[in-house]
C-alpha cells in the first residue's frame, strides 16, 4: 500500500471508510424519500437486508404511520432550508418492533438543490427506556413515599396504641400483684383452718368408736385410727386391706363385702360377726367426689366392736326369759294354791276375814301373773319376735266368738255387749287370727271396765280394701289432751301418773294391741271420744281380694 | 281311774298340780326330771302325760322326742305345761308331736282340768 499523506483531503476522501465501519446509522435519502444508500451499522440494528432497502421508499416503508407526516415535514423544511436538522423518529424494524433514532440530517446541495440527504442514526432507544422508567420510577417513589407515610403514621399510632398497652399492661401487672398478695393472705388463712380442720378432724377420727380405714381407689390404706389396732389387738403402723380380711377369716368374707361396695357403689353393713371372743360389726361405704357425682375416690371402712352390746342385748333376752320362767314359775304356784283352797277349803272355813285375805292374795297373784305375761309379750312384739300368721277368717265370727266370751263380764256390770252385723257378708281378712281377737277382746275389755251404764256396740265396716272394726262404749270418755297419748308405753287415761287408774291394769294393752295390728298391716286408732258419754276405738286389717 | 303322768322338776308346782288333780279324780304318778319320767310313762301307762320343759339333766322338748319315739310310749297323748311361751318353742313342741300346749301362767286350774280331760276324751 503507498504511503498516502493524510492532509484533509486525503481524510475526506477516506470518509466512505468511517460510515462502512462507524457504530452509528447512516442513511442517504432522496427528497422523496427512495433511499440510495444505508451502512451495515443500520441493516444490523434493524435486521433488513440490502435488497429490502436500496430504491425503497423511506417513508412508506420505514416509518410508523403515524409518523409519515412528520418525517415529511422534516423532509421539506431540510430541502427548502438547505440546511443540517436534528430530528427524532422512530424506524420500524424487519421484525416490526420500533427502535428510535435520533437523526442528525445533512442536505448534500447540487445546483443550488438539494439531491439528497445524509442522516447519520444515533439509537436511543435504551435512552428513552431509561428515560420512560427514570419517570415511572419517579411516580412510583413518590406513591412509595406517600404509602411510606401513611404506613408511618399507622406505625405511630400503632407505637401510640402499643404505649398505651403497655401502660395497661402495667396497670394490670400491679393490681395481679395486689390480687396475688389477697390470694396468699386467703390461702395462708384457709390452710390454717384447713390445717385445724384437718387436726378437728383426725382427733375425732381417732376419737372415733369404731375402727376408722381410709382406702383409695386402688385399694391402698390411706388412713386408720389408733382403735384398729385395739380391736385386733396389734400394734400395726402400716395396714393393708388383706391384713384386715385376714383378722376375719372364717367369720366373714371381707374383700367381697369390699369388691361388693365397689361395684354397686352403695354401703355394705354387715351385723354380727362373730370372732369367738368379740363380735364385730362392719360398714363399707363409697367416698363421692362430690355429693352429685358418683364418681369415687375410695372407700371408708368402719369396724365397730359390738361386743358389749352383744352381752347388753344377750342379757335382756335372758331377763326375759327369766322373768318368764322364774317369775312365772313361784306365781303360778301361788295363783294355783289360792284357787285349790278357793275350791275345796273355803266352805270348810266360816270366818269372813279369812275369806277376805284368800280372795285378796288371789286378786294380787292373778294381777302380778297378768303384768308379767303383758311386759314379755310387749318385749318380744318389740322384739320382732312374735310371728303372724297370714291366714283368712271371716271377721264377723270371730267378733261374735269374743262377744260371746266376754258376756258374762260385761253382764256382771250390768252392761249390755252387741254386734251390729251388716246385712251381706263382708269379705275375710287376712291377719293371725289369733292375735287379732287379742286385740278386739282387750278393746271390749276396756269398754267394759271404763262403763258403769249403757253397753259396748260393735260394727264392722269393708272401705277401701281394709276391715274396719269399730267398739264403741257409753264409758266414762277420755280427755282431749289425754287421747294422744292411748297408745303409748304405759299410758292410762289418767292425768296424773301418781292417781292410780281405776282399771288397775298394766297400761300396756292398748300399746301393745298397737305393735300387733300394725304388725299386721292394719291401724288402731281413736276414732272419737266425748267425756262422760263414751269412747269409739277403731281397728282396721286388709282384706283379702275378691 | 285315769292315771296322769307329772313330770315336773319345781317340787311346788308338781304338789299342787297332783293336788288338783287327785282332787279332781285322777289317779297322779309324779317324777321330778325327764330320764326319770320316761321310765315312769313305760312302766306306769298313763293315760295322759304332762309334761315340763325346762329341766335339769334333760330338757322337755328332749323328753317328748324319746317318748315318741318309743314303742310304749308313742301312743300316750302328752300336753306340754310351761311357762315358756315363745312360738318357736310351741312350733317345736307340735312338731316334735305334742298333743297340746299349755302356759301355766295364762291357765287357771280349772281350765287345765278341762283341757286334760279333753285331751283324754279326744284320744
Amino acid at each position: 500500500m503507498p504511503n498516502i499523506e493524510f492532509n484533509e483531503n486525503t481524510i475526506k476522501a477516506s470518509m466512505g471508510t468511517f460510515m462502512e465501519n462507524v457504530y452509528l446509522i447512516v442513511l442517504c435519502i432522496k427528497p422523496d424519500g427512495t433511499i440510495l444508500y444505508a451502512n451495515p451499522h443500520f441493516y444490523k440494528s434493524t435486521g433488513y437486508s440490502k435488497e429490502d432497502v436500496l430504491g425503497k421508499n423511506w417513508f412508506e416503508q420505514f416509518v410508523p404511520v403515524n409518523k409519515i407526516d412528520t418525517v415529511i415535514q422534516t423532509m421539506n423544511a431540510i430541502v427548502e432550508n438547505k440546511y443540517s436538522m436534528k430530528s427524532e423518529n422512530a424506524v420500524v424494524k424487519k421484525d416490526n418492533s420500533q427502535l428510535i433514532v435520533e437523526w442528525h440530517n445533512v442536505p448534500i446541495i447540487q445546483n443550488n438543490s438539494v439531491e439528497y440527504t445524509v442522516s447519520l442514526g444515533i439509537d436511543v432507544t435504551a435512552r428513552n427506556e431509561v428515560e420512560l422508567l427514570m419517570k415511572l420510577n419517579e411516580k412510583t417513589m413518590r406513591e412509595r413515599a406517600e404509602m411510606y407515610a401513611k404506613q408511618n403514621s399507622v406505625l405511630e399510632e400503632t407505637k401510640i396504641g402499643m404505649l398505651n398497652l403497655l401502660e395497661d399492661a402495667k396497670e394490670l401487672e400491679e393490681a395481679l400483684q395486689e390480687e396475688k398478695k389477697n390470694v396468699e393472705l386467703k390461702v395462708e388463712e384457709r390452710t390454717k383452718e384447713l390445717n385445724e380442720e384437718k387436726a378437728r378432724l383426725i382427733s375425732s377420727i381417732n376419737s372415733f368408736p369404731s375402727g376408722f380405714v381410709v382406702t383409695d381407689e386402688d385399694g391402698n390404706i390411706v388412713l386408720t385410727n389408733n382403735l384398729l389396732n385395739d380391736i385386733f389387738k396389734v400394734r400395726h403402723v402400716e395396714w393393708t386391706l388383706s391384713e384386715i380380711s385376714g383378722y376375719m377369716e372364717g367369720s366373714t368374707d371381707f374383700m367381697s363385702h369390699y369388691n361388693k361396695c365397689k361395684r354397686e357403689k352403695k354401703s355394705v353393713l354387715v351385723n354380727d360377726i362373730d370372732l369367738g371372743r368379740k363380735f364385730l360389726e362392719l360398714y363399707i361405704a363409697p367416698i363421692f367426689l362430690s355429693p352429685l357425682s358418683d364418681k369415687t375416690i375410695g372407700n371408708i371402712i368402719l369396724i365397730t366392736d359390738i361386743t358389749e352390746e352383744k352381752i347388753l342385748e344377750r342379757s335382756k333376752d335372758e331377763f326375759f326369759s327369766i322373768a318368764s320362767h322364774e317369775l312365772r314359775t313361784p306365781l303360778t304356784a301361788i295363783r294355783g294354791n289360792i284357787e285349790l283352797i278357793k275350791k275345796h277349803f273355803m266352805s270348810k272355813v266360816s270366818d269372813t276375814s279369812f275369806e277376805e285375805m284368800i280372795n285378796d292374795i288371789g286378786a294380787s297373784s292373778d294381777r302380778l301373773i297378768e303384768l308379767v305375761n303383758e311386759f314379755l309379750n310387749m318385749s318380744r312384739l318389740e322384739q320382732g319376735k312374735i310371728t303372724f300368721e297370714k291366714e283368712l277368717f271371716s271377721m264377723e265370727e270371730l267378733i261374735e266368738e269374743s262377744i260371746f266370751e266376754m258376756e258374762n263380764t260385761a253382764a256382771g256390770k250390768g252392761l249390755y255387749l252387741k254386734y251390729e252385723k251388716p246385712n251381706e257378708s263382708l269379705p275375710r281378712v287376712i291377719a293371725d287370727a289369733n292375735r287379732t281377737k287379742e286385740v278386739l277382746l282387750n278393746l271390749i275389755n276396756n269398754s267394759i271396765v271404763y262403763s258403769d251404764k249403757g253397753g259396748t256396740t260393735i260394727k264392722s265396716v269393708c272401705e277401701d280394701g281394709f276391715m274396719k272394726v269399730y267398739v264403741t262404749d257409753t264409758g266414762r270418755g277420755i280427755l282431749p289432751q289425754n287421747q294422744n297419748l292411748l297408745f303409748r308405753k304405759f299410758q292410762q287415761a289418767n292425768p296424773s301418773i301418781y292417781a292410780r287408774d281405776a282399771s288397775k291394769s298394766t297400761g300396756l294393752g292398748l300399746y301393745i294391741s298397737r305393735l300387733m295390728i300394725e304388725a299386721m298391716g292394719g291401724k288402731i286408732y281413736l276414732e272419737k271420744s266425748q267425756e262422760g258419754e263414751g269412747s269409739t276405738f277403731v281397728f282396721s286389717l286388709p282384706v283379702a281380694k275378691p | 281311774m285315769e292315771k296322769i303322768l307329772l313330770i315336773e322338776d319345781e317340787v311346788l308346782i308338781l304338789r299342787m298340780y297332783e293336788k288338783i288333780f287327785n282332787y279332781e279324780g285322777f289317779a297322779v304318778v309324779t317324777c321330778e326330771n325327764g330320764i326319770e319320767g320316761i321310765e315312769k310313762a313305760k312302766t306306769e301307762q298313763p293315760s295322759l302325760i304332762l309334761l315340763d320343759i325346762m329341766m335339769p339333766k334333760m330338757d322337755g322338748l328332749r323328753v317328748l322326742e324319746t317318748l315318741k319315739q318309743e314303742p310304749l310310749t308313742k301312743d300316750i297323748p302328752v300336753v306340754i305345761l310351761t311357762n315358756l311361751s315363745s312360738d318357736v318353742v310351741i312350733k317345736d313342741a307340735f312338731a316334735k308331736g305334742a298333743a297340746g300346749y299349755l302356759v301355766k301362767s295364762e291357765i287357771v286350774n280349772d281350765k287345765i282340768v278341762e283341757e286334760v280331760k279333753q285331751y283324754i276324751k279326744t284320744v
